[in-house]
């Protein structure tokens, strides 16, 4: 007898993809419970000071999605927490884990901080890479999710000697508790999803660099710390010998990579970009600095990349294409000296440089290791987690699910996505059990407090000694006390302990207040927990508000406690003012047509429809062309020796008989209209218009093969695309005994700025075949860089074994092909042997760019924008790369980027995870606020439809006729369900005819009012 | 069984004369940063005028860390292999800075102003702490930031002062992890090491510990106002240097040289370094001192991984230089050397366990 299915899933690791994965299954209807061993999640993320290509500030677009994961009432977090062991089978598993005391309460920390400054212990700093200290008592970084500190058990003096105890003698909320032991729990869970990561590789094995031994050789994480304002040296650029700024930096990569004596043979796929993200932070931190790269290959090969390669080096970053082979000290400057072999001039070097960056690759870490060994899931050779090509989410065992670098090093994006991707799979594993473990909250009836006069309560919070030794809080209690309206003001230590949260409530009722203001923290943690119990007491939670005295006044103003207090007075007394004018703000709802519609019918629509449909979901699947396929209908087989021909097969079959997925074959797209929930589209088929309404459109228009002008394509048929070489090798139709393959046919030049991503491993590919088929062949492949990432590096390696000759050209000497008769003639510069090299090659094979299929006119009609070289744009680069910002709209696979079908897979799925979570409700809530118009004053200018960042705003019109023909008067129109009241075109509105909710004109000029008042005084 | 505290330190050290007066009480004390503890007549006591609430907080690291306290000594002990008389260290030798306004001011060879000078010029530390003169041969413990402070810190002054609670004023330094300097007298370096075996602040900061030489401390009342100024009539403002070699050495800044018998000032010298067993330093990274060495030169010994390297450093940038003279002559100075501190040594060690031993018969209560 089957067991039944839970509706809840363990997520093992909460770096950046067990969050991601954690929130969107929460999303979509699971209990989700995410174990993190260390005492904080945000993985490696959470160490970076940067990301590339953007130069986002890592935490800065992390810590949003950690506050999620730490309040979304669907998440329980267990950090400082290993899994012990997991019994049971796919749908029905129970969990037990392991939870390491903090010897704090995390009921009752509240982040204050005091038990840290008390504790007189100082241990190296792990999150900052040792390059400063910490206490015992710790919080591993200001933004820690969960919010808690901790004590480290090995530097403790209780713990070890049985002295100090200072921590708890100074601790207000009584949180320190000694006595805490390691718990045991049990989950029961139906799914399983593992995204613990992989480790950074410690270049500490690797003697010839010195690591460890020479202060001024670091690994690129340490730098990352470096360069990072909360770091260890406030953001200054600084070698570690002498904290003086250096000057010359050498970034080494492929430490640890690409390195066959560790068993590494693989690329790490991310060094090459964050070192040139390094190189450029650290130049813009100090012009002086000069930066070097000792570089192999530069793999600048996703979105951007290239181009910020090409940005680095006008900045003036020096790429050596270099072979490092040992480093020394200068013992009495410290600098390190050295050697290295300059590939590309044949010659050797020893040069000092004041700092020299290890660019480290992945390693699986030995409790990754030990994690899928107590699972039961098998590894591959490198001891990452084995994954299939074609099924790249999948573990060995059923029920478990794996995204991220636990499974092969890759970048952010592509770990987000595959985490969608894993939410989604286990969405379709537990379809049944949606929604029946989540909590959902019942609130009593809204009191009507339209008509009455403001009752105002504040509440202000000491937060321990964090505002309380600074700002006089009694004081400023008083004062409220003294302002129009407050009918009570009090003071806590702790506005947000659990006991104020009852008293307030009751509060609330005993003095009939109708408005909240409480003056502590920062509303990005605390907002929704005041807001959530205001509502539990009756009130609208836009009956509220925080005032932070606490990040905005007590901590800027630690040494000015008298201006401080002044101060938290009148931030207090303009929320006061705003607060006379609150007014209840209605949540929309809007209703949610639950089907979808996806266009394209290569293999990322083929799967996001078939997942769809997999989670329950209707679909209908449009393809302009006559056969479902795409581009994979041209690949006959893969890298990995994989056939692609027979998963397509399956895939098409398994959409043919799905019973939720209608196909629109021959099928153009003549309008889209509508918004998230409610979209409609017009589809025109054989002359005959279909109207589809649809709750969200995922966009998988993949791309194509450039044609090429150059090289004599198309005027002599030895001369091929990769594709078309293909397909004869398949035909078995293929005579040639030397082959030249010309890399970069249409890409990184003026034209099309960016590396296709593919191309080189394709090469590599089709001339292993070639070689297997015909040992004598004589094959030579030309290129600038060869740019086989991740897995694919074995298989570069393994061409040079079997004889494929490999040819660097210098991009502004690229390889000339001439016809002479009958005879084709190859002449390049060999930058290696710096030699003129001549070839009478009887096959000629252009690696030819990837372009999107054409998409403008699609771009136009979804209101979606497209990147700089015509692939569709992403929401964010690193964040949200399935989504578009226009909300309800989702995008995969090679319209988005060239890619390999593994990552299409991934990103498919993850598609349609994310516009599943759409589709799983029948409607959408719309937080309040969101901007109105008020239809008297709009002249319908459309200053604001401009300007909106998320396609909110429509404009309408109304016909009026006249005696001779009609007019048109447009007016704006807020589409509620797309607004995100960002009050953008609040602002820009000339004729104030916008106003926001809860932020209205008169609420912030009352507020500035009292300002100027005070500042009058 | 409860924690000792410092009212236990009080009892069984302050109140029987035992107190080294390092200050390492006052520098660990988390309470101090409002004035818990305070120096008063040359011991460590409570503040009696800081409010109950901010008094002693009962963690007990003072009394832990207390160069008196054998609990720690162990531990530092086997870190070290301390074994007496001299301690382990790398080699010997003799040296003298090579800088001339430091050689005018110095001791002897000028190795410890050398070595200050050194670090704050490379920026390998962020302070160091000294000991500053200030009116009529009385000095404090200074932490300084820079080098130009430094030559008026040089030279010998043979009266204790609370070093190591110097090192408590790292705060003001502003940073998360100061990287600082000490220079002091055995008691004084084996505090911090204790403190480093607890990885507590400040003594966990300290990166280099430059430890000198001490035969015994005399008390600045008692030496310098009560016996040379009102007892030998000695204007203390005429005073060029001090220096203890076989004798008292007072020079003059007329050129005049008065000697006084060591057995003279016996009396005088602070009871706790009747206990101390430790001539040559034996936890510092470097041990300096002016036993044995020819003129103007210092005898060195480099005991740690640390201190080998930080004394080649400044051999190879030439800011010291090593003693010359012929091969042989050279090897049997060292030799010389090395037999008389070992002999001071031994010495000291045997009076030392002596004293502590009857110490012991006469009722320890630890």
């Amino acid at each position: 007898m089957a067991m039944k299915k839970i509706g809840a899933v363990l997520v093992i690791g909460a770096g950046i993809g067990g969050i991601q994965a954690s929130l969107d299954l929460a999303d979509l209807g699971f209990k989700v419970y995410v174990i993190d061993k260390s005492p904080a999640i945000g993985g490696i993320m959470a160490q970076l000071d940067k990301t590339f290509p953007t130069n986002d500030c890592s935490m800065c677009i992390l810590a949003p999605k950690m506050v999620e994961v730490g309040r979304n009432p669907n998440i329980q977090l267990f950090s400082y927490t290993e899994l012990v062991k997991l019994e049971g089978t796919a749908g029905n598993f129970i969990a037990t884990i392991r939870k390491k005391p903090r010897f704090i309460d995390e009921s009752r920390c509240k982040n204050c901080g005091v038990c840290a400054s008390v504790c007189p212990v100082r241990v190296p700093d792990e999150f900052n890479e040792t390059l400063t200290v910490r206490s015992a008592s710790h919080i591993p970084f200001p933004q820690a999710v969960p919010a808690i500190y901790l004590i480290d058990p090995e530097a403790c003096l209780y713990l070890q000697k049985g002295i100090c105890r200072l921590c708890e003698k100074v601790c207000e909320a009584h949180a320190i508790d000694f006595n805490q032991k390691e718990e045991l729990l049990t989950l029961n869970i139906g799914a399983v999803i593992l995204s613990a990561g992989a480790d950074t590789f410690n270049p500490s094995i690797l003697p010839q660099f010195g690591y460890q031994s020479f202060e001024n050789v670091i690994t690129s994480t340490e730098f990352e710390r470096i360069l990072n304002a909360s770091g260890p040296f406030g953001g200054h650029v600084v070698r570690p010998s002498d904290h003086r700024s250096p000057k010359k930096i050498l970034w080494i990569l492929c430490v640890g990579s690409r390195n066959r004596k560790l068993n590494n043979n693989y690329c790490s796929s991310v060094c090459c970009m964050y070192s040139i993200k390094e190189a450029v932070i650290a130049k813009e931190h100090d012009p002086n600095i000069e930066g070097y790269i000792a570089f192999m290959d530069i793999r600048a090969v996703g979105k951007g990349f290239d181009e910020y390669y090409q940005r680095a080096k006008e900045l003036g970053i020096t790429f050596l294409k270099a072979r490092v082979s040992n480093l020394e000290e200068d013992p009495s400057t410290q600098n390190i000296i050295v050697s290295y072999e300059n590939i590309e001039t044949n010659t050797f070097h020893t040069e000092e440089f004041d700092l020299v960056v290890l660019s480290v690759g992945f390693q699986p870490s030995n409790s990754t290791r030990e994690l899928c060994k107590t699972l039961g899931i098998e590894l591959n050779e490198y001891n990452f987690c084995a994954t299939h090509p074609f099924n790249p989410l999948m573990t060995s065992k059923p029920g478990i699910f794996v995204c991220g670098t636990l499974s092969a090093p890759k970048d952010i994006p592509e770990t987000v996505a595959e985490s969608s991707g894993a939410a989604g799979m286990v969405s379709s594993l537990l379809q049944s059990e949606r929604f029946n473990l989540i909590v959902k909250k019942e609130y009593p009836p809204e009191f009507d407090v339209e008509n009455q006069e403001p009752r105002i309560g504040a509440f202000i919070c000491h937060c321990g000694i964090n505002i309380g030794a600074v700002v006089n809080v009694p004081e400023v209690v008083e004062f409220v006390k003294t302002l129009p309206n407050v009918v009570y003001a009090e003071e806590n230590l702790y506005t947000c302990s659990q006991d104020t949260q009852e008293k307030i409530k009751q509060i609330i009722k005993e003095y009939n207040l109708n408005r909240v203001v409480i003056a502590s923290c920062t509303p990005r943690t605390h907002e929704p927990l005041f807001q959530n119990t205001i509502r539990e007491a009756g009130l609208n939670p836009y009956l509220f508000e925080l005032v932070n005295i606490r990040e905005q006044c007590s901590w800027v103003h630690m040494s000015e406690p008298l201006n401080a207090t002044e101060k938290a007075k009148k931030l207090v007394a303009m929320t006061i003012a705003k607060a006379r004018l609150f007014r209840p703000v209605k949540e929309l709802s809007i209703p949610i047509k639950q089907s979808g519609v996806v266009i394209g019918g290569g293999i990322a629509g083929l799967t996001a429809a078939l997942e769809l449909a997999n989670q329950g979901f209707e679909v209908v699947l449009i393809e302009k062309e006559k056969e479902l396929g795409g581009l994979v209908k041209n690949i006959y087989y893969t890298l990995e020796n994989e056939n692609p021909q027979e998963f397509l097969r399956n895939l098409i079959n398994e959409v043919n008989t799905s019973e939720k997925i209608k196909l629109l074959m021959n099928a153009n797209i003549e309008s889209i209209s509508g918004y998230i929930g409610n979209f409609e589209i017009n589809v025109r088929k054989k002359g005959e218009l279909e109207t589809i309404q649809a709750g969200i459109i995922i966009v998988a228009t993949g791309g194509q093969e450039y044609k090429p002008t150059e090289y004599l394509y198309g005027e002599d048929e030895r001369i091929l695309t990769q594709q078309d070489l293909e397909l004869k090798i398949s035909g078995g139709e293929l005579n040639a005994k030397q082959v030249v393959m010309i890399q970069c046919v249409g890409s990184r030049n003026e034209t099309r700025p960016y590396c296709s991503k593919i191309c080189c491993s394709v090469a590599i590919k089709n001339a292993l075949k070639l070689k297997s088929l015909d040992p004598e062949i004589q094959i030579s492949i030309l290129h600038k860089d060869i740019r086989t990432y991740g897995f694919k590096e074995p298989y570069y390696e393994k061409a040079r074994e079997v004889g494929i000759n490999f040819i660097r050209f210098d991009e502004n000497r690229p390889p000339i092909l001439e016809k002479h008769g009958d005879s084709l003639q190859i002449s390049v510069y060999d930058i290696f042997s710096q030699k003129e090299l001549s070839f009478n090659p009887d096959l000629v094979v252009l690696s030819a760019a990837f372009l999107p299929t054409d998409n403008e006119e699609l771009a136009q009609m979804l209101k979606v924008p497209r990147d700089q070289n015509g692939f569709f744009l992403e929401a964010h680069v690193k964040l949200r790369p399935l989504d578009f910002a226009t909300e309800g709209i989702f995008l995969c696979g090679a319209a988005q980027w060239p890619k390999f079908i593994p990552e299409t897979i991934a990103q498919a799925k993850g598609a349609a995870a994310r516009a599943a979570i759409i589709l799983s409700k029948e409607s959408i809530r719309v937080p309040g606020i969101t901007a109105r118009v008020n239809e008297d004053l709009c002249i319908g200018c459309g200053s604001c439809q401009e300007l909106c960042p998320y396609n909110a705003i429509e404009m309408r019109y109304t016909e009026k006729l006249l005696e001779r023909g009609s007019i048109r008067t447009y007016q704006a129109h807020v589409l509620e369900a797309v607004c995100k009241g960002c009050g953008t075109c609040v602002s820009a509105c000339p004729l104030q005819a916008i106003n926001l909710p809860h932020f209205t004109n008169t609420q912030i000029l009352e507020m500035v009012k009292v300002l100027t008042k005070e500042a009058a005084k | 069984m409860g924690i000792k505290i410092f009212e236990d330190l009080r009892r069984e050290i302050v109140d029987r004369n035992l107190c080294n007066l390092c200050g390492a009480c006052l520098a660990v004390c988390t309470a101090n940063n409002v004035n818990a503890l305070t120096i008063h007549e040359n011991r460590p006591q409570y503040n009696e005028t800081t409010p109950q609430i901010q008094k002693c907080l009962e963690c007990g690291i003072c009394y832990l860390i207390c160069g008196q306290i054998p609990e720690l000594n162990e531990v530092i002990e086997a870190k070290y292999g301390a074994k007496p008389p001299l301690g382990s260290y790398k080699y010997l030798t003799i040296a003298r800075t090579t800088d001339l306004t430091i050689q005018e001011k110095a001791q002897d060879g000028g190795i410890v102003t050398s070595i200050l000078k050194y670090l704050l010029e490379k920026n390998f530390v962020d302070g160091v702490i000294v000991n500053q003169s200030i009116e009529d041969w009385n000095s404090v413990p200074k932490l300084i930031t820079s080098s130009e402070e430094l030559v008026q810190t040089a030279g010998t002054r043979y009266t204790a002062i609370p070093a190591v609670q110097e090192l408590g004023n790292y705060r003001k330094l502003n940073l998360e992890n100061p990287r600082l300097a000490f220079v002091g007298t055995p008691c004084q370096v084996q505090t911090i090491r204790k403190m480093q075996a607890l990885q507590v602040r400040p003594g966990i900061f300290v990166k280099y510990l430059i430890g000198l030489f001490c035969m015994e401390n005399f008390d600045y009342r008692t030496l310098m106002k009560e016996k040379l100024q009102n007892e030998l009539k000695i204007n203390l403002n005429e005073i060029k240097k001090l220096n203890i070699k076989k004798n008292f050495f007072i020079t003059l800044k007329n050129g005049e040289q008065i000697e006084i018998p060591l057995n003279e000032l016996k009396h005088l010298v602070r009871e706790n370094c009747h206990y101390c067993t430790d001539f040559t330093n034996i936890y510092a990274d470097i041990s300096v001192g002016g036993i044995g060495a020819p003129q103007g030169y210092s005898t060195v010994l480099i005991r740690t991984e640390e201190g080998g390297q930080l004394f080649t450093n400044l051999l190879l940038e030439r800011r010291i230089e090593e003693f010359t003279a012929e091969p042989n002559n050279v090897t049997q100075t060292k030799a010389k050397i090395l037999s008389l501190i070992k002999k001071l040594g031994q010495t000291k060690y045997e009076n030392g366990q002596k004293t502590k031993s009857r110490l012991n018969k006469n009722g320890d209560d630890r």
